[in-house]
């Protein structure tokens, strides 16, 4: 949480998990489709395929006095570096997981990095909404299976069909509510 | 005379008091948990209501999910003294009013399903 010269309260929301599981998607489903939100430019660090090489970005706001820039990171296992710089200073996370049965031991792995980097912060501190992407697979592994082999059934679980947009304003919605109580109202 | 957004909120809320005189105060909060707009005596704060809101609306989410029943229409809390009521307003919005204990629950809900009808519209 910072404040700018404006006296707007900055919140910073990062989209984590494995590479090629949405988080791009996401975010960019969030800056071309979300009504009701304005949205400043978007900025995106990627590859000449379009693979996300360190970060996307791009600041949202509800109200004009608070915005939340949110962020995703790099999910290629390459980039730990600029996951863990991105990563900092973090008010809330969004964990993006392939639902696809071949991808879990990616989203284990992906999930055991970021509890490396926040240790006990994680859910706690930082507040973080898991989102059970790509639903619509054909091996989407089924939700409750899912959320015992990744251990997050304590966390609030969204799911969604990124490329469509099913379910990514709801998570959205859902972690900026949770770092606003937890970080500007203190509940 | 056009008005602003703002205005033309605050004249639903407005409205909405008229119409159903025990609501003590109401506001616009947007799903996120943040005040847009309200109506409200001095003794309650726009920004602790749009907190309070913001944590029914988490709680209500959690709910919703866990018992899958979809997404969050209204949640009403009863307390012996009276009642806040949170609905939605649109995919961006809710309105939430508090009333005391001797409002007609059918007759709040009414009027302020209209109101959140017409706050839709203008968020």
């Amino acid at each position: 949480m910072k404040k700018d010269a404006e006296g707007r309260i900055h919140f910073k929301i990062v989209y984590v998990g494995p590479s090629l599981s949405g988080k791009t998607t996401c975010l960019r489903w969030i800056y071309d489709e979300v009504t009701g939100l304005t949205k400043g430019g978007f900025t995106s660090v990627e590859d000449p395929t379009g693979r996300t090489l360190y970060f996307d970005y791009t600041p949202i706001s509800a109200t004009g006095k608070v915005v939340f820039d949110v962020f995703t990171v790099a999910g290629q296992r390459r980039h730990r570096h600029q996951r863990k710089i991105v990563l900092q200073g973090a008010d809330g996370l969004i964990f993006v997981v392939d639902s696809s049965r071949r991808q879990l031991q990616n989203n284990i792995e992906s999930l055991e990095e970021l509890r490396g980097f926040l240790g006990d912060k994680l859910g706690k501190e930082i507040p973080m909404v898991v989102l059970l992407n790509k639903r619509d697979l054909p091996d989407a592994m089924p939700r409750q299976e899912l959320v015992e082999a990744l251990g997050v059934d304590g966390f609030p679980i969204y799911e969604s069909i990124a490329i469509k947009g099913l379910g990514v304003k709801r998570a959205f919605q859902a972690i900026a509510r949770e770092v606003l109580l937890k970080r500007l109202y203190k509940m | 005379m056009l008005l602003g957004k703002n205005e033309e909120i605050e004249n639903v809320l407005r409205e909405l008091h008229e119409n159903v005189p025990q609501i003590e105060g109401a506001a616009v909060v947007s799903v996120e948990g943040l005040p847009i707009a309200a109506s409200l005596p001095p003794e309650i704060d726009d920004v602790r209501l749009a907190a309070i809101t913001a944590a029914i609306l988490s709680l209500g989410e959690r709910a919703v999910q866990e018992f899958e029943k979809g997404i969050v229409d209204e949640v009403y809390v009863r307390g012996s003294d009276g009642y806040i009521l949170v609905m939605g307003a649109g995919p961006n919005a809710v309105i939430t009013a508090s009333a005391t204990k001797d409002a007609n629950l059918g007759v709040l809900r009414l009027y302020m399903k209209r109101a959140a009808e017409k706050i839709a519209q203008l968020i």
